[in-house]
């Protein structure tokens, strides 16, 4: 069912009202500001019907949460350039419309490792998704089902891997935070693997730490709402950590120091398939594929790692260019819409993953709220593959874009053609 | 909090009770519901399986897989059939809905309207923890070869039938008011008029 246009343009409307800088005026009567205020409350869907966009769920996800745990899934780091530039990056590429194509039959499946799956979309892991909803991984998990796509599990996750692997009815990829000890991710990784899981995805991109300002800015003060967090998270260990050994630091915050020498000793330890994940630079690409990696992520962990201020989009040429198709390669960070998957396959992605999307989903609404974003971010890269004439992910070519930046002559090659 | 979450599993049933205009009683499959809500700190949901017993009309106005009509439907739901993933919620659940005085939440439909080829409203009263409210619904029904698929959702204020939202943790975690009601169900086909269908 698609909302009117009425409700959506006035929803729209509304939006922008609240974000006009007007709101800041002193002189504003405070009847303005108490419908505004209501206007704002209207402006927020009550069911997944409702949706236009990922944009949607975001807003009813951060009402729905603490906000202390709306300032974990939103959070950059430093002053959150990261993110911005993820999402500014994908401005930077024009789409070049061909209508005039057969798209009676629009194929979107990949295959990723010998595997068919009917969407190049693929559900990132993200930590500790039952603070965010009470159906958590499950409900990730039978949506991922629901909708046939490829979905990641965090070690971070609040759910074991065998129960996830259950409600998905298959086993899940895994995404690995080694550990300081080799021989506890030596346990993690074994036990993962006899969980049945197919692919590890070993996350580099925290090794170096990260400065996550905004979440940290948003913790309870000692004897303000720390009494809330507290019983939310004292005593509670990860289901993935049971039988290992402590270690100090957080998500992927060890103190060892991991080279390219570990790949080989990941490979020795598994038959699973190993992916490098948090690969942003052409030469990291390289190295991963001469150390024998089965695949990359193109990924800034969401602009939660590193303060590069460069979107993942904007590295995936070069890195596309280094790996000439040998491996496939999954780009992450900063989707939202149909166009950016389409830009990332066309920029030479084999699949692109989501986070957040989906988290704005499972927050606002459970399962049914994952489902609906899925549904969103399908349609919306159906329409754009019939806008450009392209029938099927393979015809998504770097042909079907326009880099704005190549649009600009350079001064010396306009002085040699005698140009002014 | 999880107390109030068992009122609003018994809300899911009332919805079931719209979808179970199909034509008969859904023992197998069980008509399927989903409960959610809110709270300070994360939204929630809670599944819930009921019975749904229809009984076909004899003139009416024919829905689909009901040619005859339907004469009145009934919903139960017991409160232990709610399966929420948290046990602790579980537990607050049967102690808020009062699981031992009333073990049921009980939905009846007392007329229809068909509003399109494959919708209709119908009109009933919710009755949880012995209050009783009129309740409205809007289902949209769709029949198949394997039978008719019952669809639909509603929201209801907890407040408005006298329920407190729980709260817990010296007030530190408060449950929304407002509930939601999913229910989707797959039920036989009718094959005869009148008479009692389980």
């Amino acid at each position: 069912m698609v909302p009117s246009e009425t409700s959506a343009g006035r929803r729209r409307f509304l939006k922008l009202l609240a974000a006009s800088p007007l709101l800041a005026y002193p002189g504003l009567s405070p009847r303005w500001m108490e419908a505004i205020g209501r206007a704002q409350e209207d402006a927020v869907i009550s069911s997944v019907r409702e949706a236009l966009d990922v944009f949607d769920f975001e807003t009813v996800a951060r009402k729905n949460l603490l906000p202390e745990h709306w300032a974990y899934l939103a959070t950059g780091v430093d002053d959150d350039s990261t993110i911005r530039a993820n999402r500014e990056g994908f401005t930077r590429y024009q789409l070049r419309m061909r209508p005039l194509a057969d798209f009676s039959k629009l194929d979107m499946s990949i295959q990723l490792f010998g595997t068919k799956w009917n969407t190049p979309i693929v559900l990132c892991p993200v930590a500790s998704l039952k603070g965010f909803h009470t159906e958590g991984e499950k409900g990730v998990a039978r949506a991922a089902k629901a909708k046939g796509v490829l979905q990641a599990l965090s070690t971070m996750t609040s759910t074991p891997v065998e129960e996830v692997n259950k409600e998905r009815g298959e086993p899940v990829w895994y995404q690995l935070y080694a550990r300081d000890q080799w021989s506890e991710t030596l346990k993690m990784v074994k036990r993962v693997e006899a969980a049945g899981c197919p692919a590890l995805l070993w996350t580099v991109d925290l090794l170096g730490g990260s400065n996550r300002e905004t979440f940290r800015r948003a913790q309870p003060r000692e004897g303000v709402r720390a009494p809330l967090c507290k019983n939310c998270h004292e005593g509670l260990k990860k289901p993935m950590y049971a039988g290992l050994a402590e270690q100090a630091g957080g998500e992927g915050g060890g103190t060892t120091v991991f080279t390219w020498d570990d790949i080989k000793r990941l490979k020795d330890t598994t038959q699973m398939k190993l992916l490098v994940k948090g690969i942003q630079t052409r030469e990291d690409a390289e190295l991963a594929i001469a150390h024998g990696v089965d695949g990359i992520v193109v990924s800034n962990h969401g602009g939660r790692a590193g303060a590069s201020g460069r979107a993942t989009i904007e590295s995936l040429p070069e890195i596309a260019t280094g790996v000439g198709r040998r491996i496939p390669i999954i780009l992450d960070s900063g989707i939202r819409r149909g166009t950016d998957i389409f830009k990332a396959l066309a920029l030479g992605a084999t699949a692109v993953g989501i986070g957040r999307a989906y988290v704005f989903g499972l927050a606002a609404f459970g399962q049914e709220g994952v489902e609906a974003v899925l549904d969103i971010l399908r349609r919306e890269l159906q329409m754009v593959m019939r806008q450009t004439g392209a029938t099927s992910v393979a015809k998504i070519t770097r042909a079907s874009l326009v880099d704005r930046f190549d649009a600009i002559p350079s001064p010396a090659s306009s002085h040699s053609s005698g140009n002014r | 909090m999880l107390a109030r979450v068992g009122v609003m599993a018994l809300l899911m049933a009332i919805f079931p009770a719209r979808f179970s205009i199909q034509a008969q009683s859904a023992r197998d499959p069980a008509p399927h519901f989903i409960i959610s809500g809110t709270s300070t700190v994360r939204a929630w949901s809670c599944p819930a399986q009921g019975v749904t017993k229809v009984i076909a009309g004899k003139s009416s106005q024919p829905v689909p897989g009901f040619p005859h009509g339907v004469q009145t439907v009934e919903v139960r739901i017991p409160v232990k059939a709610i399966a929420c993933e948290d046990a602790m919620m579980v537990e607050h659940l049967r102690d808020a809905l009062n699981e031992k005085t009333y073990p049921e939440i009980v939905y009846q439909m007392t007329e229809y309207t068909l509003t399109g080829a494959d919708t209709a409203q119908a009109n009933g009263k919710l009755t949880i923890t012995g209050v009783t409210k009129p309740i409205r619904l809007d289902v949209k029904l769709s029949p198949s070869s394997n039978g008719v698929r019952s669809v639909g959702e509603t929201s209801i204020d907890l407040t408005q039938f006298s329920i407190v939202p729980p709260v817990i943790w010296q007030g530190l975690l408060k449950v929304g008011k407002d509930v939601r009601i999913r229910f989707d169900a797959l039920l036989p086909p009718s094959e005869r008029a009148g008479g009692f269908h389980e």
